[in-house]
């Protein structure tokens, strides 16, 4: 049997308790003492769960009030099928029906006959048990928690679900039990162990000492936790900053972590936590450091520079649709928790407690379905310099198969092509181009937007794409056909050896968002300008004559701004165009953006100057160099 | 049948020709941050939060093929800018707000060392 506790913050006897203690009395079982713990104890639960214990009541009595209050408020309630009790599992079955009142009932009987067996062991007579009414009035709280404080009854796997996407060392749960399986009096609690999966079991004797124990989902814990009972999650009290000393000697800030979080952090390393294997402290730092772990005040530093995890699971199954990288990229580096709030920002509904493998795989059914078809379908597609060489009839019949398809909603349909030899134009004999020209619909069929791309290839068998046109109607959002369908074919001219993919950004906010997409200065020609209409604005801003796109933001400052330019602009005179260096269009359009801009309200130097700028733009697709060998 | 593509059509243009490819560590990481920004725009919608109000915008803008790079909110940029950062080996800017547990390691790694 389990005693429940709403708190670990075990006091000790009270002073008069001590004295009277301290005189050699012996404490009396049942009266000063009971289930291994004093009286004092008892009567500090009572107060956490704002029990009115009577005065004097023995310790057996106050700890049957806070017991039978922690049941009626539902702090005990059964967990189903965990329990070993025959009893207990019928209670926590009619409570499954729906009898929550009558599963109480039954367990304070249960309870009740269980105390008084108790009580006649250790040979104290019990006080005649009140009637129901008055007990209910006697243990009715003080003041009623609130909902979000209220204590509930956890079964094994919500303590998982408790602990995951916690922060490491949130107290998820706690109890006592009275005899664990060696025989010795203990509480224990339950800590998120943060991006292990797991639960850390602290396991504390009464009589001294503890061992901490890590299960994982899936595992079986050493005893059964069919009474555990928690509450939300405590604010941990605010550990003392470590010496500043000891703080500096080590850059993994490992020998400045307090025992019980090297403890946990061995956890998450699959590394025994001292008294569970590792001798100690001293020994366990070592084996920490050779795993390559960090404090968590460290791995916060280096989490700052680290792009979201969402992100990198993008990219990964980005990678991974695309034929690239591992057979499950997820199945490491990532926790459950990670994955499970990834899958949430995909959309993707996932049932409760769902298993790590079962998220990574609805993240990969989620992009495999569109992704693999289009890769299966990648696959069968022709090499783009097939096209010049096949029948205008079969060359219609390709492209319509690469550039019609379903993205992201809307689909692609092929109006026009057009193969042509530039033999009899002057200056480009032996050069072919083929034009598509297609239009895009809605779910409904109807017509959307249009689009218009051109595919070049020189003599020598070198082809350049210039994407000329793609127009979708205003009302229509459209980003994630574009994204798609430029992804699509992008990936189709990489396949091919395409040397590079070019595009006008001339149109609205093409100008600043094709930068953001990966395209840079078609030529240098093309950087001197840009180059020219940034210098002209440090200089505006210099004179505070600037007369662009009005800078904005909470965290504007024009200095900033102007620092920014300058050393854009510095870069550009230390480094070649076309160089490791020399700043790209993305880096440009960002130049002066601050730490949190987004959005339209925010607006920064590199923002305001190319967004509705005219720029030729290029994409390398080959890292070949061309026949003049650069 | 698809008919020929019409006169407006016949003209590749002359200043995407013969265009020549930078060096090719700036090409790598050119199509990784193409890459990457595909996943992050994919991520963006999927998480269906970006405003699109494509009222005002001039008539044939391309506002709403571009929208959620003007209108993802700084918490995404920063994102952003910090993969871009490390997918094309530049010193990533300082993020001091982080909301979102990371993994522990190994992840990016994986990803950055495939290219």
């Amino acid at each position: 049997m389990i005693r429940a506790a709403t708190t670990t913050s075990v006091p000790g006897p009270s002073p008069a308790a001590a004295r009277k203690l301290g005189r050699g009395q012996a404490p009396r079982p049942g009266i000063d003492e009971f289930g291994g713990e004093r009286r004092e104890v008892w009567m500090q639960r009572a107060r956490d769960a704002g029990v009115t214990v009577p005065r004097g009541a023995p310790a057996h009595e106050v700890a049957r009030l806070v017991d039978e209050h922690n049941i009626r408020s539902g702090a005990l309630l059964l967990a189903g099928g965990l329990s070993r009790d025959p009893e207990i599992r019928a209670t926590a079955d009619r409570a499954a029906r729906g009898d929550r009142a009558g599963a109480i009932e039954d367990r304070i009987a249960i309870y009740r006959r269980a105390h008084a067996r108790r009580l006649a062991s250790l040979g104290v007579e019990a006080a005649p048990p009140k009637p129901a009414k008055a007990a209910a009035k006697m243990t009715r709280p003080k003041a009623r928690p609130a909902a979000s404080r209220r204590p509930r009854t956890a079964r094994t796997g919500e303590l998982f679900d408790l602990a995951q996407g916690r922060p490491k060392n949130t107290l998820v749960a706690t109890a006592t039990r009275e005899v664990l399986g060696d025989g010795k009096p203990a509480t224990f609690e339950a800590r998120a162990t943060g991006e292990a999966g797991a639960v850390f079991l602290r396991v504390a004797y009464a009589d001294g000492g503890g061992i901490g124990v890590m299960v994982r989902r899936g595992d079986r814990p050493q005893w059964p936790f069919e009474d555990v009972v928690w509450q939300q999650p405590k604010q941990q009290p605010k550990k003392a900053a470590p010496p500043a000393r000891s703080r500096s000697r080590a850059r993994d800030g490992l020998d400045a972590m307090a025992d019980r979080d090297l403890n946990d952090l061995a956890v998450e390393y699959m590394i025994p936590p001292v008294g569970l294997g590792t001798a100690d402290r001293a020994s366990l730092v070592r084996r920490l450091r050779e795993a390559g772990a960090v404090s968590p005040q460290v791995r916060q530093a280096e989490r700052s520079r680290r792009p979201s995890v969402g992100l990198r699971v993008s990219l990964l199954l980005n990678k991974w649709a695309n034929g690239d990288g591992p057979d499950d990229p997820l199945a490491e580096g990532f926790t459950r928790e990670q994955l499970r709030q990834t899958a949430r920002s995909r959309g993707i509904t996932l049932r409760r407690g769902a298993n790590e493998a079962t998220i990574r795989q609805a993240l990969y059914d989620s992009v495999v379905s569109s992704a693999r078809k289009r890769r299966a379908e990648a696959g069968d597609l022709p090499d783009v310099g097939s096209l010049f060489e096949v029948s205008q009839p079969r060359m219609q019949a390709e492209i319509a198969r690469v550039f019609e398809g379903d993205f992201a909603g809307l689909t692609t349909h092929v109006e026009a092509t057009n193969r042509q030899r530039y033999n009899d134009l002057a200056g480009r004999g032996g050069e072919q181009a083929i034009f598509v020209r297609g239009s895009i619909r809605d779910a409904g069929g109807r017509q959307v937007g249009t689009f218009s791309r051109q595919i070049h290839r020189n003599p020598d068998g070198t082809m350049t794409v210039y994407h000329a046109f793609l127009q979708i109607d205003g009302s229509t959002q459209g980003n994630g056909f574009s994204n798609a369908f430029n992804g699509h074919l992008i990936r189709w001219y990489r396949d091919s050896g395409v040397k590079a993919v070019t595009v006008h950004a001339n149109i609205d906010v093409g100008g600043y968002t094709w930068a953001s997409f990966g395209y840079n200065f078609a030529d240098e020609g093309e950087a001197v300008e840009m180059i020219d209409h940034f210098r002209d604005a440090l200089r505006q801003l210099r004179g505070g004559d600037y007369t662009g796109r009005r800078l904005r933001g909470s965290g504007m400052n024009t200095s900033d701004q102007v620092n920014a330019l300058q050393d854009l602009l510095d870069r550009t005179q230390r480094y070649r165009f076309g160089q490791p260096g020399f700043p790209t269009a993305y880096e440009f359009s960002q130049a002066g953006r601050w730490e949190g801009a987004g959005g339209r309200s925010d607006v920064w130097i590199g923002k305001a100057l190319m967004l509705g700028t005219s720029w030729h733009g290029k994409l390398d697709l080959t890292t070949t160099p061309s026949p003049s060998g650069r | 049948m698809a008919r020929k593509a019409g006169p407006d059509d016949d003209a590749f243009p002359e200043w995407a020709l013969n265009l020549e490819p930078a060096h090719p560590d700036v090409v790598a990481a050119q199509n990784r941050l193409v890459d990457l920004h595909m996943a992050w725009t994919e991520q963006q919608l999927a998480a269906g939060d970006v405003p699109f109000e494509p009222e005002g915008r001039p008539e044939g803008s391309d506002y709403n093929q571009h929208y959620v790079d003007l209108e993802a909110d700084g918490e995404a940029l920063d994102d952003l800018a910090v993969a871009s950062a490390l997918v094309t080996g530049r010193k990533p800017p300082p993020v001091a707000k982080v909301k979102r547990p990371k993994p522990k390691r190994g992840a990016l790694s994986r990803f950055t060392d495939r290219r």
